[in-house]
């Protein structure tokens, strides 16, 4: 199996590794009638890593893990699990993973012990082994003082766990978990965020989630999907700084309303993403501290500030703060599926135009300086890549801030 | 399999489902055995008198065991109804599918599992005859004992059946439903018989008349042949919709 595998993603050569791969998924495709759900995705997972598998809802996530947990097989393409093939070697696949899909699905009329104790028949755990990997199971979960209660009536926190407990009982060498901290509270998405740390090195660990702190706080590797397609796969320090093409500007500015200082703000050249981000009062101050965070282009970097303090001056508001936010994983994930987006939708247009084109010649020029306009229009928030695009980045932005700030609580 | 019939075995017994039907069943069949009991003593006293004679090998297991059978015909489908239905609401069986156990497992798991039930619902309903035997009545051994083989493969049947139509939905009110619609049509296909007046081809299929010779003590190889088709056929059917997720999409 090992080996040096490399693929080619976006004319970027990307090396993964050179250890032995346990997971190498090679232009797996899967379609559910018209819909490609999965299309032509590679990638390889290397032994004792934890790769990230990120991308929005509907990406392909789920499909995939399903092909790679031989649930269905894919359309095309081929994928090694452990060194056995998904198509050729189910049974030995399903030996080496540990499985704990989206949501959980558990039996809820048996207890914790109970449960265990049919996965590691399920598994085929020699008999005089069981007690023992029933045992250790519990102990890695933190799930003994619940052992003995049923699955139904546990708390969310511990059916998490014993979804988790399920996966490892057998000791795979390959983790497979869906979405596994969805529906935690931020404290047990920390605790179970360590109990995933400990499997670093001595298992392989393959993780999908929508939650991006999660991600950059646990994997070594994140791939990218949407729509069914790889969009990177990189450290996650590398794809931040990939994506990075300016700065995310955080302003504390003491003023009497917030609405003024924002429009005053979006005057500024060079300023986009606009938000308001906090309204603080402050200890002697007859203002309050409102916070603003804007992106800045590395080229408008120098102008926007003096703009800026030229601004305030004349507005005789106070500077409070001002400070460069570290451009973030968000940041590269939402630029990578916005383009992506946009490809797809310039596409979309494209064709759309074709077919136009194709049926009468007099709307042909008229369609053309539309389709002119629209991808003069395009050109420029791909230029600019934190610009507004065409559907509401804001609110994208401001609602994958929040579930990061929820994970990071 | 062992897992999986581990699991069904204490999904049963956790559920109230499980219980309420062994018990209806019970009473039903303690009822039935009641009125059997009455309806002897009559002919038994006007045989006595010098009418035709009886004998309880006759006219009292056979009748018996056959009523027992339309019973398992109502009670298995409630039974069986949550097999597959709950997982698939749950999710559960998807994660089943990713542990190294094959589709044949799973659906034999739950098969035998779902007979042990039966076994045991059968063994606790034929406890009534050693009260009949009490009363000095020779019940012959044999008779009843082919006619409980018979009850069995009827109930193996019902179980693949209803496990079928269990794989089908995820709700287990439309398996229910749908298992009583297979088992009706099953017995309805003797009603040809009634008009014409003997055993034609299409009541040959009715899953009653092939209870009618087992009943009364007479091995039949044809009736066994058609309960292990009709077994046969369910599971096999059973086993195709669950690989169907490999092939569907």
């Amino acid at each position: 199996m090992g080996g040096p595998f490399s693929l080619i993603l976006d004319g970027v050569f990307v090396m993964t590794g050179t250890s032995e791969a346990m997971i190498e998924a090679q232009g797996l495709t899967k379609t559910f009638g018209q819909r490609t759900a999965v299309d032509n995705v590679s990638f390889s997972v290397n032994k004792g890593e934890i790769m990230g598998f990120l991308g929005p809802n509907a990406a392909g996530k789920t499909t995939t893990m399903k092909m790679l947990t031989c649930y269905y097989p894919p359309n095309s393409g081929r994928a090694v699990v452990n060194g056995y093939d998904i198509l050729e070697d189910s049974a030995g696949v399903r030996r080496s993973i540990g499985f704990m899909p989206e949501n959980v699905p558990l039996y809820n009329e048996m207890t914790v012990r109970e449960y265990l104790t049919f996965v590691v028949k399920a598994k085929g755990v020699p008999h005089e082994d069981r007690p023992k990997a029933i045992k250790k199971a519990l102990d890695r979960c933190s799930l003994e003082v619940v052992a003995d209660r049923l699955i139904g009536n546990i708390s969310r926190g511990y059916r998490q766990r014993v979804g988790l407990a399920q996966a490892i009982v057998n000791d795979p060498p390959v983790l497979i978990l869906d979405e596994p901290s969805v529906g935690l509270d931020p404290e047990q998405i920390k605790n179970f965020r360590d109990l995933i740390l400990s499997f670093v090195g001595s298992s392989t660990v393959l993780l999908s989630t929508h939650i991006l702190s999660e991600v950059s706080k646990t994997c070594q590797r994140v791939c990218i999907i949407d729509h069914g397609k790889i969009l990177a796969v990189d450290t996650p320090d590398n794809l931040e700084n990939r994506t990075r093409n300016g700065i995310r500007l955080r302003m504390q500015i003491l003023a009497p309303r917030a609405d003024e200082v924002f429009e005053s703000l979006k005057s500024i050249k060079g300023f986009s993403g606009l938000r308001n981000t906090s309204f603080a009062k402050l200890e002697g101050s007859d203002w309050p501290l409102l916070t603003f965070e804007a992106n800045v282009g590395f080229q408008d970097n120098l102008a926007a500030r003096r703009d800026l303090c030229d601004m305030l001056a004349q507005k005789h508001w106070n500077l409070y703060g001002l400070a460069d936010e570290h451009t973030s994983l968000e940041d590269a994930f939402i630029t990578l599926v916005r383009d992506h987006e946009a490809e797809l939708a310039d596409e979309a247009d494209a064709s759309q135009e074709a077919s136009a084109e194709s049926r009468a010649v007099d709307e042909q020029t008229n369609k053309k300086t539309d389709a002119d306009g629209d991808s003069s229009k395009g050109q420029i928030e791909q230029g600019n890549l934190t610009d507004p695009p065409v559907s509401d980045p804001q609110a994208a932005t401001k609602s994958a801030g929040e579930s990061q700030k929820g994970g990071a609580k | 399999m062992g897992a999986v019939f581990y699991r069904e075995i204490k999904a049963y017994f956790s559920s109230i489902t499980a219980w309420t039907v062994i018990a209806a069943f019970l009473v039903v069949i303690n009822f039935f055995m009641m009125m059997a009991m009455n309806y002897y003593a009559d002919i038994s006293a006007t045989a006595m008198q010098g009418g035709t004679p009886c004998n309880v090998n006759v006219n009292f297991v056979p009748p018996m065991v056959q009523s027992t059978g339309l019973m398992l015909l109502f009670f298995l489908p409630v039974l069986t109804m949550f097999t597959f239905s709950q997982e698939l609401r749950d999710g559960t069986l998807d994660l089943l599918f990713t542990y190294p156990i094959s589709d044949l497992d799973i659906v034999m798991g739950k098969f035998l599992a779902g007979m042990t039930v039966v076994v045991g619902m059968l063994a606790l309903s034929a406890l009534p005859y050693t009260f009949v035997a009490w009363h000095k009545c020779t019940i012959e051994l044999p008779v009843l004992i082919v006619g409980y083989c018979a009850l069995l493969l009827l109930a193996g049947s019902m179980v693949a059946m209803g496990m079928f139509f269990s794989s089908l939905t995820k709700y287990p009110l439309a398996s229910v439903a749908l298992t009583y619609c297979g088992a009706l049509c099953l017995w309805f296909l003797a009603i040809p018989d009634q008009m014409a007046g003997y055993v034609t081809s299409v009541g040959k299929l009715s899953i009653m008349n092939h209870l009618q010779d087992m009943s009364k003590g007479v091995f039949n190889s044809q009736d066994v042949i058609y309960y292990a088709a009709l077994i046969t056929l369910f599971l096999y059917l059973t086993n195709l919709v669950l690989e169907s997720r490999k092939w569907r999409g």
